[in-house]
């Protein structure tokens, strides 16, 4: 159920005081990846908010994605449940179940006509329907019939976003992702395998404070999050302008925290927000873990040729290659930060 | 006037965060806000930069800036609950008289 009254007027009733209000716009800024001065904004959209309906479809999935929502911690995902969105239909957490759980789905639907959000994670299979059901429903009907009413569509996870693992060579289901199906839906990709738990959430509370969806890039991701490369905002990047690389993931370049270039890092053509938002309530992301990035919020990045080459020249990890990307490493990273930070300054004009 | 720093816009790596708190030492002043979880207030070794820290219930840290202002503005009294305040106070008053 929506409730008709106003965010503001919830967290109120509740007995949240304007303090405990304020405090949550400015958690909330944070979390949409926008400037502190942009706070009293927010609170000021977000006293007259009203809270969405939200159906979520999961459908060729491993339910990651949902995993890494549950563990939001700003806000926790209970928060966003009974203050900021009312989730009306997630066959993984709602408590009812068979025709009952079809029957939140449809009510939500009819109630929220043009209005409610959906959320997709998984990847639709259109080789054969039946690969993938709910309640007898194939899931390219069942999202066909539930985005009709829909003011936008999240797509979470790669999957979702541009058909992931089960679209992966041979793609032996026909995966194909919401994007290739939904064209009068405005489609909002939010890609990760799984996308970290705050974007998800922060997302959902840019709709929620705004209205309306955010700047996406030219892949349909939200430029507050995927405005940056991995590598434009590593702390190792340093050592890369330096050339200084770390061979294996157990000498001494490894263990002096070099950069994992030749170890494959895809961070230098990946965007997302890992290196500043980072993991597990922020304490750490893969490379601070000595692990390179896979590049799990690009498109078909299981078929980028193998998680531990290199970038460069596919498979190559002679010297002097390596040399020579290094060396232009420092004049294309000082291109491509400026390029990025000019993104996000537009992002952030843009939500003004 | 004012400035604040969001410390998740800033990619920190291993202990830079606590290397920040270190040279900015601790101040005179600190205060602790319980309003959706526990939120500090330390007012560093330099005078006019504070460092707040919002928690959520369960403990976690939501968001980290620093301040640099004369006083945090959630440290103030709002307005809006000082007006639901008085009346309150007024109804207590009453509760007591009548």
């Amino acid at each position: 159920m929506t409730d008709a009254i106003t965010l503001g007027e919830h967290l109120r009733a509740q007995g949240i005081s304007r303090r405990g209000f304020l405090k949550f716009c400015a958690a909330t800024a944070s979390l949409m990846a926008l400037p502190p001065n942009m706070v009293p904004a927010i609170a000021k959209a977000l006293e007259t908010a009203r809270r969405p309906s939200v159906i979520w479809l999961s459908f060729q999935e491993c339910t990651g994605c949902t995993e890494s929502l549950t563990r939001s911690h700003a806000p926790t995902v209970e928060g966003l449940i009974f203050n900021t969105i009312s989730l009306d239909y997630h066959h993984t957490l709602q408590v009812a179940a068979g025709h009952q759980a079809e029957q939140a789905r449809a009510d939500a639907m009819k109630e929220n006509w043009g209005k409610y959000l959906v959320v997709v994670d998984g990847s639709i299979p259109l080789g054969d329907p039946g690969f993938s059901t709910i309640a007898g429903v194939s899931n390219v009907e069942m999202l066909q019939e539930t985005v009709k009413g829909a003011a936008a569509v999240v797509a979470v996870g790669s999957c979702a976003a541009f058909g992931g693992l089960p679209g992966a060579a041979p793609n032996p289901t026909g995966a194909v992702s919401v994007r290739d199906l939904v064209k009068d839906t405005p489609v909002i990709n939010v890609p990760g395998c799984p996308p970290i738990p705050v974007v998800i959430t922060g997302v959902l509370a840019h709709y929620l404070t705004f209205g309306k969806l955010p700047a996406l890039d030219e892949l349909g991701r939200p430029k507050a999050f995927y405005g940056q490369t991995i590598h434009d905002r590593c702390y190792r990047r340093p050592f890369y302008e330096r050339g200084k690389f770390a061979e294996s993931f157990d000498d001494e370049g490894a263990k002096k925290g070099w950069c994992l270039y030749k170890l494959g890092c895809k961070g230098p053509i990946t965007y997302n927000a890992c290196a500043t938002t980072k993991w597990n309530e922020g304490v750490s992301f893969p490379i601070e873990a000595g692990h390179g990035c896979l590049g799990c919020s690009q498109p078909r990045f299981w078929d980028l040729g193998g998680f531990y080459k290199p970038l460069s020249q596919g498979t190559s990890t002679n010297a002097e290659t390596l040399a020579a990307a290094a060396a232009a490493g420092v004049a294309i990273g000082v291109g491509s930060a400026m390029l990025s930070k000019r993104r996000k300054d537009q992002s952030q004009k843009e939500e003004v | 006037m004012s400035t604040t720093i969001d410390l998740r816009a800033i990619p920190l790596g291993p202990g830079e965060e606590t290397q920040i708190e270190q040279t900015l030492g601790s101040g005179e002043v600190s205060a602790t806000m319980e309003s959706l979880g526990r939120s500090e207030f330390q007012e560093t070794g330099i005078a006019g930069v504070w460092l707040v820290t919002h928690r959520n219930a369960q403990e976690e840290v939501i968001a980290r800036f620093i301040e640099i202002v004369e006083v945090p503005q959630l440290l103030r009294s709002q307005r809006q609950d000082m007006a639901d305040a008085l009346s309150e106070l007024q109804s207590r008053l009453a509760a007591e008289s009548g």
